[in-house]
């Protein structure tokens, strides 16, 4: 082969595996160095673009750096060709005072990279797999509100800016988070079997609440995509009481006026996991997978990471052990299993140290080799956990999500389970981290603080860690005679169909030890009159003119809770254990002061997505609810709720 | 523009250094150049060979710097500057661009050509692996891929 033949070969041999890694998007984790790197440059050489074609205008307005790249794209479109207007980096040139953070990302997400047959078959034939779908899903209009925050003033003190333009993180080629397009559960009215059922897997993550309250405090736009209302109300604590039975946990139904409309009630689902004592643990085999690359070095990533890591190993002990894999160019196995006994502490501490962050994003091959660690230490019976510690993009190649969701579901079903840790901002490939945690049975934190760490790694995860029912599924059937139409208040992402609660291959969520889990309903009580539809099928069906039209058991019952669980241990053949609790709506006004919170949170989630279904509420209404609902608060935690729907209406 | 033309940056980038960390290193510097020095952009021409020579020089100063010897001869340097003009002029008039076109040229090879691009390319196999599946000799396979490379390149070519 002549020479100029072969480097075109070579040139085509390269397309091929950059379109394997990339599909026909973009390398976000390159963009996201360049423009850490061009950042760094303006931060040193502020002046050394004197000639730039306006550049002293865009000097002198103080705009950022990436109006100049901008400038630049405007130029080669307006004076040299005609080049569509989509391929080429859009802004909007930004008023003086905010930010220029661009949602391009969030809207224009790249098209999700081709997959292997095998893989598409396989994840139609997962109709579980439902989070998929909200992965890769075409994105809504995902900005639907501006929120100008000042920087808070710790914000400010960490990152002192020579230029007026926003901190890189936040990005001068635009802020590449993702996130899945996410619906609001509609109104259903029960007029027959199948709709008087409403199924849904339990959720324990709380990485939506965590984030949004960065967003805020950051001050930046929150994405109605990245509010998942579920996570947001699960992340706080409420007072539910223990199991008195045998089922590792207990179910409480209780209900109140909905505030935001008064007419409606709003009934509270809350699961409580029994407290495990702390003796009981049983051996963990814990796996950290961390992401050392580049855009890990920043003080909230890696060193957070370690700082919150020392309080997960003064709980360990000598019957544990910790590994750290790392991957960024390559990946490698950075502590072999290390007995978490006294000096072993000190060695996962000087090895967290030691680690140092750079290179490029290479998740797949990190990942397996996780897995193969866990396997070597798995310990039956105990906690066998990979700890995946990211800033980003998981970049697995080809077959993307769902080949990696089917890993980690498969290792899953043997034992090994996956946690996520978010962290940063910027990159945060949300819809992904968490739909590979859905299909694990793990769970997605986002770790912003070093209180939110100790958060996650010891409170949640000694606690998830202790997995004490898997596949939980919840499915509550409202009484047609006495409810008018119902609505549950976000799991979206988590709907299932009727038929998979009685179905033991159906897998669900994870409980762990101590967790809590509550759902919100909003009900339109009956009042014989049918829930107008709204749509025109007068065509073929006489006009319903009571409800329930259908033949109903007569029946005092509101609703009626059923959940199906299984315990940690068993297999996919194994049936599922069911338990069920009538419920019986007393009429009260006033909900419980946890009641009254669940529903605050609930209401800032609906605010913040702009829900067509928030009725009269806003934000006012958030805080009075919040406020008189405060309680004991022992962590402190619905005060910050307080101070932070504080910030956000000072800033509208 | 580096949204625009990152990609195809690497690409040529690898062809040239054949080393990943290497690549990703030049094309950021080449960008970080290339906006410093916006006021020598001539606007009549394409940013795209302007990129590219920027590259170039980065590569044939660091090939200087560490007394190797520049690696690619003019002829093949001029080979691929006009297959990648291609590329561009794929995007011209708002076209889908060079790694749509390929999803369009994948679709069309024979099956002959397309399993073997398939494992290789986009399953991450070794070519023995690759080889091994497809139940064909590793020699076989290697001929294969290439003449699947050389209708890829036809097609994008078209």
């Amino acid at each position: 082969m002549d020479k100029n033949k072969d480097q075109n070969d070579r040139l085509i041999d390269e397309l091929l595996k950059e379109h394997a890694k990339h599909g026909t998007g973009n390398d976000e984790q390159f963009l996201k160095e360049l423009d850490e790197k061009i950042a760094q440059k303006t931060q040193i050489k502020p002046m050394a673009r004197p000639r730039v074609p306006l550049g002293r205008w865009a000097l002198g307005t103080g705009l950022a750096a990436s109006l100049v790249i901008g400038t630049l794209a405007i130029f080669t479109v307006t004076k040299v060709v005609k080049k569509a207007p989509d391929a080429i980096v859009s802004f909007s040139p930004p008023p003086i005072e905010t930010h220029p953070v661009q949602p391009r990302n969030v809207i224009n997400r790249p098209p999700v990279v081709p997959m292997p047959e095998a893989d598409l078959a396989r994840s139609e034939e997962l109709w579980t797999a439902q989070n998929a779908p909200a992965a890769s899903a075409p994105p809504v209009a995902a900005l639907s509100r501006q929120i100008k925050v000042k920087k808070s003033r710790s914000l400010a003190a960490q990152k002192p800016r020579v230029l007026p333009h926003p901190p890189h993180h936040e990005g001068t080629l635009g802020s590449a988070e993702k996130y899945g397009g996410l619906t609001d559960n509609p109104w259903k009215a029960p007029v027959d079997e199948r709709s008087s059922l409403s199924t849904f897997a339990v959720d324990v993550d709380t990485a939506s609440y965590t984030n949004i309250r960065r967003m805020i405090r950051d001050g930046n736009n929150i994405p109605a995509d990245a509010v998942r209302i579920e996570e947001m109300v699960n992340y706080f604590d409420y007072q539910y009481a223990q199991p008195i039975d045998n089922h590792p946990f207990a179910v409480h139904v209780d209900a109140g006026a909905a505030p935001w409309n008064p007419e409606h009630r709003l009934v509270r689902v809350g699961l409580q996991a029994k407290e495990i004592v702390r003796s009981e643990r049983p051996a963990a085999n814990l796996v950290f997978l961390l992401d050392v690359s580049g855009s890990m070095s920043s003080d909230n990533k890696l060193p957070l990471l370690k700082r919150s890591m020392q309080y997960l190993l003064e709980e360990l002990n000598e019957d544990d052990s910790v590994s750290i894999v790392v991957y960024a160019g390559s990946s490698g196995l950075a502590l072999p299993a290390t007995k978490t006994d006294e000096r072993g502490r000190k060695v996962v501490l000087s090895k967290m140290d030691s680690l140092s962050a750079g290179g490029s994003t290479a998740g797949g091959a990190g990942i397996q080799l996780a897995y193969k660690v866990a396997k070597e230490q798995f310990v039956k019976g105990g906690v066998n956990r990979i700890i995946l510690a990211t800033d980003g993009d998981f970049n697995v190649g080809v077959s993307g999500t769902n080949a990696l969701t089917k890993l980690v579901k498969e290792k899953a079903k043997a034992g090994t389970y996956l946690s996520v840790l978010g962290f940063g901002s910027g990159n945060i490939n949300d819809a992904m981290l968490e739909s590979i945690t859905n299909n694990g049975n793990g769970n997605y934190h986002y770790i912003d603080s070093i209180k939110e760490g100790r958060k996650v790694l010891l409170e949640d995860m000694m606690g998830t860690m202790v997995t004490v029912a898997k596949d939980v599924k919840v499915q509550v059937q409202m009484n047609p005679s006495k409810v008018k139409a119902y609505r549950l208040i976000g799991y979206a992402n988590r709907m299932l169909p009727p038929e998979a609660f009685l179905d033991k291959k159906v897998d669900a969520g994870e409980i762990g030890a101590g967790h809590t889990v509550t759902a919100l309903y909003e009900i339109i009580p009956a009042d014989g009159k049918p829930f107008n539809p709204g749509v025109d099928a007068g065509r073929y069906f006489e006009e319903v003119k009571k409800q329930p039209a259908a033949k109903v058991k007569p029946n005092p019952e509101l609703c009626h809770v059923k959940l199906a669980y299984k315990q940690p241990e068993q297999k996919v053949e194994d049936e599922s254990t069911y338990l069920d609790v009538p419920f019986t709506d007393a009429g009260a006004s006033l909900g419980s002061e946890d009641h009254r919170f669940a529903s605050a949170v609930a209401l800032f989630g609906m605010t913040l997505r702009e829900s067509e279904y928030k009725g009269s509420g806003d934000l006012a209404m958030v805080l009075e609810l919040a406020k008189k609902a405060q309680g004991a608060d022992g962590k402190g935690q619905r005060a910050e709720f307080i101070e932070l729907v504080e910030k956000l209406q000072q800033a509208e | 523009m580096a949204r625009e033309q990152h990609r195809e940056l690497l690409i040529y980038a690898r062809v040239l250094t054949r080393n990943e960390e290497q690549s990703r290193d030049l094309v950021q510097d080449s960008f970080v150049a290339a906006w410093q020095h916006m006021d020598r952009f001539d606007v009549s021409k394409d940013v795209g060979p302007w990129l590219r020579g920027i590259l170039r020089n980065k590569w044939k100063e660091f090939l200087r710097k560490a007394s190797r010897q520049v690696a690619l001869d003019d002829d093949g340097l001029e080979a691929l500057e006009s297959e990648m003009l291609g590329w561009q002029e794929l995007r011209r008039d708002g076209g889908p661009g060079v790694f749509v076109k390929l999803e369009g040229c994948l679709e069309k090879l024979p099956e002959g050509l397309s399993a073997p691009v398939q494992q290789f390319y986009y399953e991450e196999m070794n070519s023995e692996e690759a080889a091994e599946s497809l139940e064909i000799a590793s020699g076989t396979l290697r001929k294969r891929l290439e003449r699947a490379r050389q209708a890829l390149r036809d097609c994008l070519a078209k």
